[in-house]
């Protein structure tokens, strides 16, 4: 169902280039960075996968993007391209013309995300209008056609109802629409199915994979769900304590981790042949970004942390062959285990809802 | 919405009868004898003040002046002046456009202020612009609204000569001339309630952008003046639109110091005499025109409210 096959030699330019992307957060306590020197790409139809627990920068990053990080309190550095195109340090005015049009988002509060004093045919056909140019008339047809897409049912009569008469799973397929009304190159979905319950999950996650094929968008997907992941990422990026740990195609990262952190990952997704036992959680906390630890900033948590060699430099993001990153300097001395990427996936969608206990459902953005 | 109307419509008829017994009963227990006033004060003699009693309908019993009171106020008889025999009705139909203009210009200005105000303080907040319209807008209620009417007088009338000191000019006749009699009263009575909706919608904006949804709208790339002025408005103002009821009671009292500062025809100046005057009937008709106005505007409220938040019209 993946085109894993695909070879990544021969990939094309890729649609997004994140490039050393580094946000710093000005506080009462001073700066802090949350994201540092994050690096990777989005290739044409390709959906890449953000992991990490709450707290580890990934939606930051996935906002940064868009500029949409509140410009009183960050900075940004480093460089992110769309088709080649610096989007960092673009006016107000340039960036609102890729907002919506070339770049969509989706946002993890359904419940929250839509205005809740305007109909969503209004909120759908203000985009479509403000970047196509067309008529109201025009705009609603399209509301209405994206809004049957996404499968809400009697769409035309819906175009007038307002938030507060959808539930959940019908708010994230608004939505959706709202997010392909224009028909983006690239969405940027975080956490979309993290506020809503097990069936709709699935539902929403099959419908977003349908449209993404029928398309051919891109995907960059942030969760902290690795179940989800392996459902629908061609390639995961693993984020921790504000930088990457691991990159790599998914079927590879999940048979074999080259990083302690993605192995216990994958170990706190509930598999399908360990019903009645333990779920298992990562101990200890993600450190702030005020107080990270020397060395691995993942060390403290880390069953495999040697003194006087994970707690001393912090070690740098090398290539480990095959498209592969990973940080952690003990890689070659150590055997991790991984899911076979089938079981994997399958395991991981019925279980979906435990989907970390260890990983708290909110994340700081 | 229709419904949410018709609600509200019924909702004020218990509030417009208790209006007319306190109006009614209130007058009837203050100090001092219209009877007496009428047939000329101290000096008339018992006789005079027994005709004058009859004469206003007073020596009857105090249920029967009050059923009295009730059926004119549906016949649009409120009585006359005790002192000029002008019908009250009459008297107030002349001054109500004054008092309105005045009222509806101070609200203009108000929101002229107000609204750019609390958007800009609220968008960068802690900035020198926020500081400078937190600062302002407590200077703006701490400070009397004749204070700020002689103030105003000095420097755009005495000084500039740009508008007239004191006087009005009705709209039929000069709609420049009611213009410009009407702004500098407008301003003296409309800057307390701008710094005061300043204040709230400043608080409000700054509650609304923290939401989910505006970052939706951001990440739309409908631009930023869609994003604050539909957006953010359309749920800020909500909160804003109780204290802009609260104001409009607020200008009712207003307009009186307003009117007399600048020399205006209005409800005001002829409430100040008629209680000078104890001119019972033209009190009662002030009051219960006050009562109105005040009433109508908490209807218009809660339309607004239920336009503003949809949520609200099913309920």
């Amino acid at each position: 169902m993946k085109s894993l096959s695909k070879p990544t030699a021969s990939a094309p330019d890729p649609l997004l280039e994140i490039d050393r992307l580094s946000v710093d957060i000005r506080s009462e306590r001073g700066v802090v960075r949350v994201v540092d020197e994050v690096s990777f790409a989005v290739g044409p139809r390709e959906t890449v996968a953000l992991v990490g627990e709450s707290g580890s920068g990934k939606s930051v990053t996935s906002m940064s993007v868009l500029g949409l990080l509140p410009p009183r309190i960050t900075r940004t550095h480093g460089s992110v391209r769309f088709e080649g195109r610096e989007l960092l340090g673009l006016k107000p005015g340039e960036l609102d013309r890729v907002r919506g049009d070339d770049i969509a988002m989706i946002f993890q509060e359904p419940m929250t995300s839509l205005n809740p004093a305007f109909t969503v045919g209004e909120q759908i056909a203000e985009q479509v209008r403000r970047h196509r140019g067309v008529s109201r008339r025009a705009a609603r047809d399209r509301a209405v056609e994206v809004l049957d897409l996404v499968g809400v049912p009697s769409a035309a009569e819906r175009l007038k109802a307002y938030p507060h008469e959808f539930s959940g799973g019908m708010r994230q397929r608004v939505m959706m629409a709202m997010a392909l009304s224009c028909e983006p190159k690239l969405v940027i979905a975080d956490e979309p199915t993290t506020a809503l319950d097990v069936t709709i999950q699935a539902l929403v996650l099959s419908e977003l994979r349908a449209l993404q094929e029928r398309f051919g968008m891109s995907v960059l997907f942030i969760t902290h769900d690795l179940g989800v992941v392996a459902e629908i990422a061609d390639k995961v990026v693993v984020m921790y304590g504000g930088h990457l740990v691991e990159t790599g195609r998914t079927a590879e990262v999940f048979a074999s981790p080259r990083h302690p952190y993605t192995e216990a990952l994958l170990r706190s997704v509930p598999q399908g042949d360990t019903a009645g036992s333990r779920l298992w959680s990562i101990p200890g906390t993600m450190p702030t970004p005020e107080a990270l630890p020397r060395g691995c900033r993942f060390h403290p948590r880390c069953p495999y942390a040697q003194r006087g060699v994970c707690d001393t430099d912090e070690p740098p993001l090398e290539p480990v062959g095959d498209g592969r990153t990973s940080r952690c300097v003990r890689r070659a001395d150590l055997r991790l285990t991984g899911i076979g990427a089938d079981t994997g996936g399958i395991g991981a969608r019925e279980a979906a809802p435990l989907g970390g206990p260890a990983l708290p459902g909110g994340d700081r953005t | 919405m229709l419904r949410l109307l018709a609600r509200r419509l019924l909702m004020s008829v218990p509030i417009l009868v208790i209006v007319t017994l306190v109006v009614f009963f209130l007058l009837e227990i203050a100090p001092g004898d219209p009877a007496r006033r009428a047939a000329g004060g101290e000096m008339a003699s018992a006789a005079d003040v027994a005709e004058a009693r009859r004469r206003l309908g007073l020596d009857e019993p105090l249920w029967t002046r009050y059923w009295h009171f009730i059926e004119g106020l549906f016949t649009g008889d409120l009585g006359q002046s005790i002192f000029s025999g002008q019908p009250v009705l009459s008297a107030i139909a002349e001054r109500v456009p004054v008092s309105l203009s005045l009222m509806a210009g101070a609200l203009t200005v108000a929101m002229l202020i107000a609204v750019p105000a609390g958007i800009i303080a609220a968008t960068r907040p802690g900035s020198i612009a926020d500081r400078v319209v937190m600062l302002i807008s407590a200077g703006g209620v701490a400070m009397p609204n004749f204070l700020i009417g002689l103030l105003l007088v000095l420097v755009f009338a005495l000084q500039l000569g740009i508008f007239p000191a004191t006087g009005y000019v009705p709209f039929e006749q000069s709609p420049a001339g009611w213009f410009q009699a009407l702004v500098l009263p407008s301003v003296a009575l409309g800057v307390a309630a701008a710094a005061e909706i300043a204040r709230f919608l400043r608080a409000s904006m700054l509650d609304v952008l923290d939401q989910d949804y505006i970052r939706t709208a951001r990440a739309k790339g409908i631009g930023v003046r869609s994003v604050l002025g539909k957006h953010a408005m359309k749920n800020a103002f909500a909160p804003v639109l109780t204290v802009l009821g609260l104001q409009v009671r607020i200008l009712i009292g207003g307009t009186v110091v307003i009117e007399q500062i600048f020399n205006l025809p209005g409800l005001g100046s002829l409430t100040v005499k008629a209680v000078f005057d104890r001119d019972y009937p033209i009190i009662q008709g002030v009051a219960i025109s006050a009562a109105l106005v005040v009433v109508v505007t908490n209807i218009l409220v809660d339309v607004a409210y239920g336009y503003l938040n949809p949520k609200l019209r099913a309920a």
